[in-house]
């Protein structure tokens, strides 16, 4: 009985702390790596809105030139001279609440498209960043960042 | 007297749509921000670093005292702008600076940026070369202004920093 006591209080107490970091906006602060792991992001609260920017890139230098990486898949051609490197990737997130921030973009320098974004704090370490088409949230995809520890 | 009131009655309306198409002056004033404090707390990441400050746009009385409708900005362009350091450090260790406005309705615009950052100084003028579209910041509360910095190196100390920035408004004459 003891033992079933404790056990129930445990799990009370854990998931009580946990939904606790999960509801505090604070907790999405900070480095995290995405999927491919070749990239550091870091998300940064300004205004009442959150933002991302690359702060680290495993390859910083264009291989065969040897100059910084950039832009070179903007869209805008006017864009496409600014450094990967300080980028703002993630922009206009708001949270709301439980862990899920909304209203933002994400771009993909790899391709160079904008998609709308969603981020789910899954716990204080991972989050899921969906990515989709805008006007179309089941057009898209999800991907799982670890936080740099 | 008949006559009289039939073409004053034409003639009113003509006026009148006269005076309300006449086009309302364009006013110019300058204004200056002064000493924004933009903090960077330890420890700060060699790479990219981001300062902010808030402005509180309190410019009704200056709106007030130039004549012109701050509710019809044409137009705001930055005058001069001017970044200083603290104490006795320099921006030695900063490669470069990017200048934007940013609001709660209103997405980020960059402003101006400096590359590379002059060394051994204390203070860095930083022209505003892009005809950027910042009038419509102006119309709010509040702003922030965010300087992006990337660090040549890690440092454990932090860094503070304040800018001073004259504007140039174009509005229209408040009737």
């Amino acid at each position: 009985m003891k033992l079933i006591f404790a056990l129930i209080s445990f799990i009370l107490v854990f998931s009580t702390t946990n939904s606790q970091n999960l509801d505090n906006p604070s907790a999405i602060l900070g480095l995290w790596i995405p999927k491919k792991g070749d990239s550091h992001i870091k998300i940064e609260k300004i205004g009442s809105k959150y933002y991302g920017k690359v702060v680290w890139l495993k390859e910083p230098n264009d291989k065969d030139t040897g100059l910084p990486e950039t832009d070179d898949k903007n869209p805008d051609p006017s864009l496409r001279n600014q450094p990967i490197l300080g980028l703002r990737v993630l922009k206009d997130f708001t949270y709301e609440g439980k862990g899920v921030f909304k209203g933002g973009t994400a771009y993909d320098p790899n391709n160079g498209k904008t998609y709308c974004g969603k981020i789910t704090l899954t716990d204080f370490d991972h989050l899921d960043m969906r990515g989709s088409i805008c006007g179309f949230s089941i057009l898209g995809r999800t991907e799982t960042w670890n936080r740099v520890k | 007297m008949k006559n009289f009131k039939l073409s004053l009655s034409a003639f009113l309306p003509v006026m009148i749509l006269f005076i309300s198409c006449t086009p309302a002056k364009k006013v110019e004033f300058l204004y200056e921000f002064n000493n924004i404090p933009m903090s960077l707390t330890p420890p700060i990441t060699q790479g990219p670093n981001t300062f902010q400050a808030e402005l509180i746009l309190n410019l009704d009385s200056a709106f007030a005292s130039n004549k012109a409708d701050r509710t019809k900005i044409k137009d705001v362009s930055v005058e001069s702008m001017e970044l200083n350091i603290s104490g006795d450090r320099t921006f030695n260790n900063f490669e470069n600076v990017v200048v934007n406005f940013f609001s709660d309705k209103n997405d980020m615009t960059k402003l101006a940026s400096l590359s590379p950052v002059p060394k051994d100084v204390q203070s860095l003028k930083i022209s505003s070369s892009e005809k950027a579209d910042i009038h419509k910041y102006f119309s709010e509360s509040s702003m922030f202004l965010i300087i992006d910095a990337n660090m040549t190196t890690g440092d454990t100390l932090g860094y503070d920093l304040s800018m001073n920035m004259k504007l140039k408004f174009t509005a229209l004459e408040k009737k």
